[in-house]
């Protein structure tokens, strides 16, 4: 019986459901370990890593605004005068 | 004692400085530029009303007004419209696009530079299934991609368990990759499945 691959410790399976929780910093110290070193053994999990902050990225981007309207600072340091 | 022109002076000091980042986050959970703006003027309104009771925590002002602002959006849609339930694609996984990109969409060599130019092509999309999202599950998602808040931030923003923000964020990614997944296949990036 052939061994699991498991860099980091950790199979594909549990790497993926971590991966944006990762991105998310919300990890602790030794979870974030392992899945980096997942992430430098297993090519696929480090691109299905990198598409996910890709689309982190792009909804950054898509809901990027414009800076709050100047009226909307004068009406608020107008009434908190 | 504090007197209200250094009590106006310190309300500038802490909370202006973020009016940007909450116009923001107002826009992306609105839509709409006048509620957006309505909304942040409402949750100023009450900071200053508050600001004698302000105490710089955990967080600090960013996750206060955070809270505030969260708090008028509910007050104002609780005004408004009720969402319909929100059934659970059990299909679908934290990672199904990029899963089936590979596996359907002749995406044999996912490079990361390919993720990226895909995502932005995505990019419409997202906004769009972001913002159908149902708002409990869409407040605390923007929360963390957009405002890059914690998680435990953004417990104590929307008032509930750090658990509870780690689920309905989860649920939240299923539902985005599944509706994104839809949007990819109609859209000609997977290969239609064919009628059995």
């Amino acid at each position: 019986m052939t061994k699991a691959w498991k860099p980091g410790g950790l199979e594909c399976g549990e790497t993926r459901a971590l991966v944006h929780r990762w991105l998310a910093g919300d990890l602790p110290p030794r979870s974030r370990a392992g899945i980096e070193r997942h992430l430098r053994a297993c090519g696929h999990c480090f691109s299905r890593f990198e598409f996910a902050r890709a689309l982190r990225r792009v909804t950054r981007e898509r809901f990027a605004a414009p800076r709050a309207p100047r009226t909307l600072v004068r009406s608020l340091t107008r009434r908190s005068a | 004692m504090q007197t209200r022109e250094t009590r106006r002076v310190e309300f500038e000091r802490v909370a202006l400085p973020h009016l940007d980042r909450m116009y923001r986050y107002a826009l992306g959970m609105t839509r709409d530029a006048d509620e957006a703006r309505d909304a942040v003027q409402e949750a100023y309104f009450r900071a200053w009303k508050y600001f004698g009771t302000y105490q710089p925590g955990a967080g600090g002002a960013r996750a206060w007004l955070y809270r505030i602002l969260y708090h008028a959006f509910l007050a104002r849609r609780k005004r408004g419209v009720r969402e319909a339930p929100w059934p659970e694609d059990e299909a679908a996984s934290d990672t199904l696009l990029y899963d089936r990109l590979v596996r359907e969409g002749g995406w044999p060599d996912p490079l990361p530079s390919h993720g990226r130019n895909l995502a932005a092509a995505l990019g419409d999309e997202v906004r769009a299934a972001v913002g159908r999202l149902p708002a409990a599950y869409r407040f605390p998602l923007l929360l963390c991609d957009l405002e890059g808040l914690p998680y435990a931030d953004i417990a104590r923003v929307v008032g509930c368990p750090v658990n509870t923000v780690r689920s309905r964020i989860a649920r939240a990614r299923r539902r985005l990759q599944s509706e994104l997944a839809v949007y990819a296949r109609n859209n000609g990036y997977l290969r239609r499945r064919r009628s059995r």
